[in-house]
């Protein structure tokens, strides 16, 4: 009986593992969420908050969508509707998705968990969640925002930055603790930076030094300081430019602006200019003269997202009036 | 019969496999291909040779009595050092433009394959129009129209140097169906445009025996692919979709690379190579179809695979597509969706309509992408974005095949 039946079951089994070898596994069963849209149901205040952030205007973004031609530079997809990032290995470039590109840069783009459900930092995830959340420290971790911010060297240059700058991490000031509904803690998904005034404030210190001087100029010692930024300033995109500018007052007028300095990296084929980006800590100053006749000097400081944009579309993060 | 057997036997049934897993066969790496090869492609100029040269090419620019020695030097010198030489002039920022235009006269008069990849990316760079014109020419002696909708653009500006516009009017001699002697402009013209049109559909002027140092230069470019940095995984994709039917192997022996970067981005670029691939394709099917299947098998790049696969615009190719839009994750139903708005015969539209009619959860991209197929003018999902609707449209009206 036994070595009737032995053979074939041997026979059966070979035969079924030569067919899973030869028909292509294709099935893949996904653990919701299978889109960050049913993220909102149950986090709708982080949803809200994600909203208003850059990261969820990504890809719908007018100036992103008129540098890149309207995505027809497809690499810059890659960043504007990324895939799961933790599905890269720390720190490596990630690849654009197929679906839901509207989104931009939605929940899963962070938190999709290579093995299925979402990554948390959370470390008691509650396991009756219908996301099936899992513990994931890479999650927050910098080389996870490198993945995408460090195709223009901001994680590099925060890695060289001084340790008062620099902080823990990228989340430090980008994902700052906030308290929601019923008092639970959480990071705040707004991610305010360059498109936030507040931030772009607190990241330079413009100051004015007068000099006296005999004869019939004044004298003024102009100086910016990146003092609360972990990177240098500006960063990221090559296209942003910060601009300094002065002007005079004579005969109770203003003059008009008149430019000082530029910082910024510039693109790789404006092989005449240098990288004149401020890194963190650093101060640039440069001394001007003006005409004794003058009644009023003063200095801003204008942030600007591409190199064209006019004077009148820039935001100004600072202005500063020398005293007489 | 033991309690347990039956249990052994539904465990060899055990269910496909899961993201992290993937059944792929990877191939050679582009360095082994490169050995492969048999060559070394281009040399490297050492800075004396580069210097002699150069200090040839000063002589040779002059012209008459005083360039007679260093041309026929050069002349003598082995193609491929001629073409090393020519290139490391031509990318470099230093160069004046006289010199740059001598270059590419040079090249336009005495190309060498081996040169093809990185003068394709010329044409990315290159903004001077003479040079831009040479360059084409010699890339049209290589059988290689990428320079012709340049060529196109320079004849339609009404404000381009007399010279010069006799310069691109020359070159339309170089195309395979010139009229011949004493065609009228406008005979010219429609060779022109009959030769881009032809060039959009096959990138095919002819059969050309291509060299190991050509295959070489292939495999030197393809390890951009490799690059975090976008910008060099950029150039590389461009050139390869230029390269027409001497890089359509190699490309498929890149898309089993190892590395997962060179796969993707591999597999990227055939997507957009599309029609040309599919027509080469077509005579081989137990080669495609084995390519395919493996690919496909690749759980990190299959979405891409679907691409290149869809944009071949093969009808057979919606056969091994429709399994990953019936049972695949919302990734891969998108891009095998998009997949089948390239490629998939009108036969096939009622296993589609039943797909749509039971799925609701699909993104909004692949249910466009089937409604378009299934529909004359649908209403486009709220959520999709004008160009993504565009893309679409366009696929729709591109397909090929019957």
């Amino acid at each position: 009986m036994k070595t009737r039946w032995l053979p074939l079951l041997l026979a059966s089994l070979g035969t079924l593992a030569l067919l899973r070898i030869a028909i292509p596994p294709m099935t893949v069963h996904e653990t919701p969420p299978i889109s960050s849209a049913d993220c909102r149901s149950c986090h709708p205040d982080v949803w809200e908050e994600w909203q208003s952030s850059h990261h969820a205007f990504a890809f719908k973004n007018p100036e992103v969508r008129r540098l890149s031609q309207n995505f027809l530079n497809e690499e810059c997809l890659a960043c504007h509707a990324p895939r799961g990032v933790l599905s890269f290995a720390p720190g490596e470039r990630v690849l654009a998705r197929e679906s839901d590109r509207g989104l931009g840069v939605d929940c899963l783009a962070c938190h999709a968990h290579p093995k299925g459900g979402v990554a948390t930092t959370n470390l008691r995830p509650d396991p009756r969640a219908a996301c099936a959340p899992r513990t994931e420290i890479r999650t927050a971790a910098v080389e996870t925002c490198g993945s995408c911010h460090n195709q223009h060297g901001t994680v590099d240059q925060w890695r060289e930055a001084p340790l008062e700058l620099k902080q823990e991490s990228c989340l430090s000031c980008h994902m700052a603790s906030t308290f929601r509904l019923h008092g639970r803690k959480g990071k705040n998904h707004t991610f305010p930076a360059a498109h936030s005034l507040e931030s772009l404030k607190s990241a330079v210190t413009l100051a004015l030094i007068r000099e006296t001087k005999l004869g019939q100029t004044g004298r003024v010692i102009v100086s910016l300081t990146n003092s609360g930024c972990g990177h240098h300033f500006p960063t990221d995109e090559r296209s942003r430019a910060a601009d300094l500018q002065w002007r005079v007052k004579t005969h109770q007028e203003w003059n008009a602006w008149q430019h000082l300095y530029r910082f910024r990296d510039p693109y790789r084929d404006e092989a005449d200019l240098e990288n004149t980006q401020l890194p963190a800590g650093d101060t640039w100053q440069e001394t001007l003269e003006f005409p004794a006749e003058a009644v009023g000097f003063e200095v801003r400081l204008l942030y600007r997202t591409n190199p064209f944009q006019s004077d009148e579309e820039a935001v100004e993060v600072v202005r500063q009036e020398l005293a007489f | 019969m033991k309690p347990w057997l039956p249990l052994l036997l539904l465990a060899s049934c055990a269910p496909p496999d899961t993201p992290e897993t993937s059944s792929w066969v990877a191939g050679l790496s582009l360095k082994e291909n490169l050995i492969g090869s048999g060559s070394e492609g281009l040399p490297t100029l050492t800075p004396e040779q580069f210097n002699e040269y150069q200090a040839w090419s000063g002589a040779s620019i002059l012209g008459g009595e005083i360039a007679r020695r260093p041309n026929r030097k050069l002349i003598e010198l082995s193609a491929l050092l001629r073409t090393s030489f020519l290139l490391q002039l031509v990318e470099s920022r230093q160069v004046n433009l006289p010199t740059k235009q001598w270059a590419y006269g040079w090249w336009a008069k005495a190309p060498h394959d081996a040169g093809l990849p990185r003068m394709v990316l010329r044409l990315r760079y290159e903004k001077d129009p003479t040079s831009v014109i040479l360059l084409s020419q010699g890339l049209l002696l290589l059988k290689n129209a990428s320079g012709l909708d340049a060529i196109h653009h320079l004849l339609a500006d009404e404000n381009l140097a007399n010279q010069t516009r006799q310069l691109a009017k020359d070159s339309l001699s170089y195309l395979p169906n010139h009229p011949g002697d004493g065609a009228s402009f406008a005979q010219e013209w429609q060779a022109l445009n009959d030769c881009r049109q032809s060039w959009v559909k096959t990138q095919d002027f002819g059969k050309i025996n291509s060299s190991a140092e050509f295959e070489a230069e292939f495999w030197k470019m393809a390890q951009r692919f490799k690059s975090q940095p976008l910008r060099p995984v950029d150039e590389a994709r461009f050139v390869f979709r230029r390269l027409g039917p001497p890089a359509f192997g190699l490309l498929m022996k890149a898309a089993k690379d190892p590395n997962r970067y060179v796969r993707e981005h591999t597999l990227q670029t055939m997507a957009w190579i599309g029609e040309p691939l599919g027509r080469w394709l077509l005579p081989q099917a137990p080669f495609w179809r084995a390519f395919f299947k493996n690919a496909l098998r690749d759980t990190l790049t299959r979405t891409r695979a679907l691409a290149a696969l869809g944009g071949t615009g093969m009808a057979e190719a919606s056969l091994l597509i429709f399994p990953y839009l019936e049972n695949g994750n919302r990734e891969v139903q998108t891009a095998a969706a998009d997949a089948l708005l390239r490629s998939c015969p009108e036969n096939n539209f009622q296993r589609l309509s039943m797909f749509l009619a039971l799925e609701s959860r699909i993104s909004p991209e692949a249910r466009f992408s089937l409604s378009l197929l299934l529909q004359t003018r649908p209403k486009a999902p709220p959520e999709l974005d004008p160009a993504e609707i565009e893309r679409r449209r366009r696929w729709r009206t591109q397909r090929w095949s019957p």
